[in-house]
């Protein structure tokens, strides 16, 4: 079952976001549940299962982190996603080391404050104002940053050769 | 708002930060803006790699039990609560051929296989009463001869269910399952095409899928190890190959 594919990986996010086993259990078992019930808007064509349910995860746990659940969230992951830039689930079950490096490299090259941004916004789960008021910046900054952030990363994961499309 | 204006709030989006109202504003532009929606997709992507970055942390092994007694429990849930509309379990139920001597365990763990194929599978909405059930057979072809499976075919629905029983567990690579058992639809000039995976039960022995889609489309089922999720083609051997059922079953 899927859960066996993606149950550490989404653990991995979980816990990283809430910094609790226990909200992190709930919040997998929580995402995993929503899965199941949406499998019937998963389109394998517009983007990889690791990236659809990490994306779930993710979202639940920001959710949950800022005290709101069951909000509908906008969810562009999956109808938007042109097949041409989705990622294959070959990665995550034969290269998965070598990955990590390489994007673990990639965030590494980034300048200091780019990649705080994108650390506090996506592994803290903390919004643009907030991040706006703990790094003492104005908030079109936090804008900036994080989208350089983002091009940057994807620059430099093409430059290392890491796949981008799924054939 | 302008396009860069959004270009900025999608990379917000991408990492979750997003605060309400930008969100709200975000929306009503990208109904109208395919470049928008196309920028989108790439930070999605650039953002989905994130988690990848994490030193992995295995979950406690009672995580899994407790989601699959979710799952379960919900299935029985919705039975309760909707009794004059046929529940999913029900109507997948209905489809598979009855009465063939299955066990109590054994009907148990061909009822959990079609539970957990819909965890990859459309969930069907529309109302169910199949007046007819039309199924066909197989045992595996050389790779496989141990592969036995049934094809069922419930016309009113469009639907059909997959199950085949003496499939190998998957192999394993890097501790994670490697690929799936893929069902291709082979078409009548021989072209297979991308239908489903299976999803094993609990015990591991039964397989399933459900197949969406008016049956006379295809000839034949076939199934094959793919080490890629995703892929359009088969690249593993064929295991199993069972004809489209033409004949209510006897
Ligand atoms: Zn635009």
């Amino acid at each position: 079952m899927l859960y066996d594919r993606y149950g550490r990986l989404a653990f991995t996010l979980a816990l990283r976001v809430l910094g609790d086993a226990g909200a992190a259990e709930d919040v997998v078992q929580e995402a995993f549940l929503a899965v199941w019930r949406r499998a019937a808007s998963y389109r394998p064509e517009r983007g990889s299962l690791r990236t659809w349910v990490c994306s779930i995860v993710h979202h639940r746990a920001i959710d949950r982190l800022r005290g709101r659940s069951g909000r509908a969230r906008l969810d562009l992951s999956l109808d938007k996603a042109p097949p041409e830039v989705a990622l294959s689930d070959t990665w995550e079950t034969v290269a998965a080391d070598l990955e990590r490096e390489h994007i673990r490299r990639a965030l590494a090259e980034l300048p200091d404050e780019q990649r705080r941004t994108i650390e506090l916004a996506y592994y803290a789960g903390y919004s643009q104002s907030e991040i706006s008021s703990l790094m003492k910046v104005p908030l079109g900054t936090v804008k900036g940053r994080t989208r350089m952030a983002l091009r940057r990363l994807r620059s430099t994961l093409e430059r290392q050769g890491v796949e981008w499309s799924v054939t | 708002m302008t396009c860069d204006d959004c270009d900025l709030l999608l990379a917000a989006h991408a990492v979750g930060a997003l605060d309400l109202d930008d969100e709200r504003r975000l929306v009503v532009h990208l109904q109208g803006c395919a470049g928008c929606q196309a920028s989108a997709a790439a930070y999605l992507h650039t953002a989905d790699l994130l988690p990848l970055a994490l030193e992995p942390v295995t979950p406690p092994p009672a995580l899994r039990s407790r989601l699959l007694a979710r799952v379960h429990a919900e299935v029985a849930g919705e039975e309760r609560s909707r009794p004059r509309r046929a529940p999913l379990r029900e109507r997948l139920w209905r489809t598979l051929p009855a009465g063939r001597g299955l066990t109590a365990m054994g009907a148990v763990a061909a009822m959990a296989a079609v539970v957990l194929a819909v965890w990859s599978f459309a969930i069907p909405h529309r109302q169910a009463s199949p007046p007819g059930v039309l199924v066909s057979r197989a045992c595996g072809l050389t790779p496989l001869p141990s592969a036995c499976g049934e094809l069922s075919y419930t016309p009113a629905t469009h639907q059909s269910v997959l199950t085949v029983q003496g499939l190998p567990p998957l192999p394993v690579a890097n501790s994670a399952p490697l690929g799936g058992y893929a069902v291709w639809l082979i078409h009548r000039n021989g072209s297979p095409v991308l239908g489903a995976y299976l999803e094993p039960a609990p015990d591991g022995r039964t397989w399933a899928a459900v197949l969406e889609g008016d049956a006379s489309s295809y000839v034949a089922v076939a199934t094959t190890h793919e080490p890629r999720i995703g892929s359009a083609v088969p690249t593993g051997p064929e295991l199993l190959r069972i004809s489209r059922p033409l004949t209510p079953p006897s």
